[in-house]
């Protein structure tokens, strides 16, 4: 039986179009719409019209151009300010484009301070810096001065001044008790303090070449 | 080494070219990786004999390095193939019974060009439609996504194609015309 326009069928076959091209009908559907298409010369025309507007939709820019645009070389058969148009109408080829981007390749460090944290730690270096270079220069002195004093054995000082020119980020290497000669000053023990080294308590010695 | 030094050890089978030009592929594939999982080994060796046949035809320039124009075209494949596997649930239009087969007058580039401008002068509703249609979804999911009725989401399409329809044939015929007239 010719299909008339006035049929039901003519109403509903063309709604399905679209959904046919891109094949989720159900296997009912399909098959009541192709059944339709062989014998309705109007729902043809329509499928015909359906297919060129389908066609214009599913249109993207050639993938070797995009490629070719994404790594920043000049894309062949295309020009760029087509591409951009396109580019700014069509998500999935703007996806294609982020994922053909050219990425930085990581080193093997990752470094997860902020800007802001790399500034506040750059200002705070120095200040730091110059508190510890201050206190071992307070320690060399204090070490200087003892020994003007008291006589402090050549080679306390030595590690006291050792002590004092290590850089800051070393703690400075364990000392042995150092050796005293009589009437001086010598340190009672020394205490390992996480790498640091502590003088523990000053003892004086009988010094017989004293009056 | 030297481009130059590449090609010919690429081409000459030199197991350390060909490896340097393998460490290229793989890494270039890293934003495919989850969707294009089970078909990177497949790619790979393609995309390795595809970049030996345009070598030796001459067809790499010199005109960016090597390790770009092997990146540009992993690139190219991957695309390709991320479409192709978008498309497989498609009908193939040539498989169509069309009653008329007109061949399209316009191709490659003119082709992009005109698909822009009406997806440009299309309202954004339809565009919207049409991509989803694209990604392959059926009209229930549609108007589940949507809020409206199957019926409203089958007439609003139908209502975007012909309105396509008629943006097509406008445009066409400027174009047409502006032929005639540079003529």
């Amino acid at each position: 039986m010719t299909p008339t326009p006035q049929d039901p069928a003519c109403r509903h076959v063309p709604e399905l179009l679209p959904w046919m091209l891109n094949g989720t009908l159900s296997e009912d559907e399909e098959q009541f719409v192709q059944a339709h298409l062989a014998e309705c010369e109007s729902c043809c025309r329509e499928l015909q019209e359906t297919v060129e507007v389908w066609q214009t939709a599913t249109t993207h820019i050639p993938s070797l151009a995009l490629a070719e645009y994404a790594q920043g070389l000049e894309p062949q058969g295309i020009d760029r300010v087509a591409i951009e148009e396109h580019l700014a109408i069509c998500p999935s080829c703007s996806q294609e484009l982020d994922m053909a981007l050219p990425v930085a390749v990581p080193t093997g460090v990752i470094d997860f301070t902020t800007e802001r944290e790399k500034r506040e730690a750059a200002k705070a270096q120095p200040w730091r810096s110059y508190a510890v270079a201050a206190s071992l220069t307070a320690v060399l002195a204090t070490g200087t001065l003892m020994w003007s004093l008291t006589g402090l054995s050549s080679s306390t000082v030595q590690s006291m001044e050792t002590m004092a020119s290590q850089p800051t980020t070393q703690a400075p290497q364990e000392t042995a008790p150092p050796e005293t000669s009589a009437g001086l000053l010598f340190a009672d023990g020394f205490e390992d303090m996480s790498g640091w080294t502590r003088v523990v308590g000053l003892k004086e010695k009988s010094d017989p070449t004293r009056n | 080494m030297r481009d130059e030094s590449m090609v010919s050890g690429l081409l000459e089978g030199d197991p350390e070219v060909i490896a340097q030009v393998r460490a290229w592929i793989r890494g270039a594939f890293t934003p495919y990786r989850s969707k294009l999982s089970s078909e990177l080994e497949d790619l790979e060796q393609e995309i390795l004999l595809e970049l030996s046949q345009a070598l030796r035809s001459d067809r790499f320039r010199g005109q960016s390095s090597l390790s770009t124009y092997t990146k540009t075209y992993v690139h190219h494949k991957c695309i390709d193939r991320l479409r192709a596997l978008g498309r497989r649930q498609w009908v193939q239009v040539e498989d169509l019974d069309l009653r008329s087969q007109a061949p399209s007058a316009l191709e490659g580039i003119q082709k992009v060009e005109l698909a822009t401008r009406i997806l440009k002068e299309m309202p954004e509703s339809c565009r919207e439609l049409w991509q989803m249609l694209e990604q392959g979804m059926r009209y229930r999911e549609m108007s589940e996504q949507l809020g409206v009725s199957e019926g409203t989401l089958r007439a609003r399409v139908l209502r975007c194609r012909k309105g396509a329809v008629e943006l097509r044939s406008k445009l066409f015929s400027e174009k047409s015309a502006k032929k005639i007239d540079d003529a």
